[in-house]
């Protein structure tokens, strides 16, 4: 590797780190100068908890299943995106665990993460805890298989046996095999909530779920549960970046049209 | 109020960790090729996950073990999982991974299991696509359109029925999927740094 070459490297990896700092700081400011902005809500949230109330009315239990989401460590962005929604996932569960322990619904989860699946139990136990009824969370209802194949058989099982009322599944799953499970679910009539990391799963929810929702979305679930001002002041700060990178996007092709540039 | 702040800190340990973590594995992008203590902790936490799992793997045995107890319906099912999970697990501690029985019974029932899910893909995907025709809403009568264009795109039928069909499919492949692909994943990675930023200033918790 010639010199250029390792500057050129040093150069873009300093970008990468100049591009993060920038976006931190302008996220920082927009935390102070964007407080007290109001949002609109967003259907995962919204939806989400429509779909404990219809798993009341049914009778049946509900699936959460964050496929296999968690808290992985190994060091590449799959497993620094699939990171990031931890937070986010776990205080949806939190929130559905609540709306659940008051009216009565079983919440029986999925994942193929270990780490995320004691994390689930954290967060299952406070939600049903909030809900004045902690007596209604079941441990055993945290269900965790190593691998992929087995929880989505497990879950087609559970579909077809229990069934289920409702569904919401906002993670990653593994290539498109999330059609299964969704597939069973619908035939079987339960409402589907569904949110999922990567393009191609999401196009496989865009067929069959009742609701559907992106990561960017799912990411933030935690600032909409918030009554806390600044995760949402920080929320409303990512449309400044937006504004600009399409003004960037824009003004680019303008001028490669253009032939400036 | 000391113990109130010393209490705050205690709750706040696992995301300021977690923070920590994340920075310091994050580094190994901009540093080439990677520092020796970065390397160290991403090796050192990527070998306590089995740790979890064994405990997850003995509360998968005790829930189905309960479900035979109380004599479920789902007893049969629960028996299989407990026998297989039991046999693999013994399997891999008398001879490790490399052992053959083990290798050659993970190898066989992980590409019985994986066709399955593959057979059940390939059906499912033409029952929610022909199911959209009662389709809730003219956005996913818009995405039908599209997957049959990609069908006879893919497919000698397009070809057959009129060479523009083809091209039209690469067309809508290479620019306007693509196009949203990078407006999905940019809109992502801001959402993440947006996440990251929350957990810095401990407003996104990893622990309830």
């Amino acid at each position: 590797m010639t010199m250029n070459q390792l500057v050129l490297q040093a150069l873009v990896r300093v970008d990468v780190l100049g591009v993060f700092i920038a976006f931190f700081l302008v996220l920082l400011g927009a935390s102070f100068t964007l407080r007290g902005v109001s949002l609109r809500s967003i259907p995962t949230v919204e939806a989400s908890l429509e779909a404990v109330r219809a798993c009341s009315e049914k009778g049946n239990p509900l699936l959460f299943d964050t496929g296999w989401t968690g808290a992985n460590f190994w060091g590449h962005s799959s497993g620094l995106t699939t990171l990031c929604f931890v937070p986010a996932t776990l205080e949806l569960l939190r929130a559905i665990s609540r709306e659940s322990g008051k009216l009565g619904v079983r919440v029986i989860t999925g994942t193929t993460n270990a780490v995320y699946a004691l994390m689930s139990h954290d967060f299952m136990q406070r939600g049903f805890a909030e809900s004045g009824h902690p007596e209604r969370f079941i441990p055993t209802d945290i269900r965790f298989y190593p691998d992929n194949t087995a929880l989505n058989l497990s879950d087609v099982e559970m579909a077809h046996r229990l069934p289920f009322g409702a569904a919401v599944m906002v993670g990653g799953h593994n290539q498109t095999s999330n059609v299964v499970i969704y597939e069973a679910l619908a035939t079987e009539g339960a409402m589907i909530v569904a949110g999922e990391i990567w393009p191609n799963d999401n196009s496989m929810a865009a067929l069959a779920a009742d609701y559907m929702s992106f990561s960017e979305e799912n990411i933030a679930i935690g600032s909409y549960l918030s009554d806390d001002p600044v995760p949402k002041a920080i929320l409303a700060g990512e449309d400044i970046i937006k504004v600009f990178l399409i003004a960037i996007v824009i003004i680019g092709g303008i001028l490669a049209g253009a032939g400036v540039w | 109020m000391g113990q109130q702040s010393q209490t705050n800190i205690v709750q706040e340990l696992p995301t300021i960790l977690g923070v920590i973590g994340l920075f310091i594995i994050a580094s190994l992008y901009w540093t080439e090729p990677g520092w020796e203590g970065a390397l160290v902790i991403r090796n050192a936490t990527t070998l306590s996950l089995p740790f979890a799992t064994i405990i997850t793997v003995g509360l998968l045995i005790r829930r189905h073990a309960r479900n035979i107890i109380r004599r479920e319906e789902t007893t049969p099912y629960d028996a299989i999982t407990i026998g297989s999970a039991v046999l693999i697990v013994l399997l891999g501690l008398v001879g490790g991974m490399a052992d053959p029985t083990m290798a050659a019974l993970y190898a066989n029932v992980n590409v019985i299991g994986t066709m399955a899910v593959i057979s059940a893909i390939s059906i499912s995907v033409f029952s929610p696509m022909i199911r959209i025709y009662r389709a809730k809403t003219p956005i996913m009568g818009f995405l039908i359109l599209l997957s049959i264009l990609a069908l006879f795109t893919y497919t000698p039928i397009g070809e057959m029925i009129h060479p523009a069909i083809p091209r039209l499919g690469d067309f809508v492949q290479i620019w306007i999927s693509g196009a949203s692909d990078s407006a999905f994943w940019i809109s992502t990675y801001i959402g993440a740094v947006a996440l990251i930023t929350r957990m810095i200033l401990l407003k996104e918790r990893l622990r309830p």
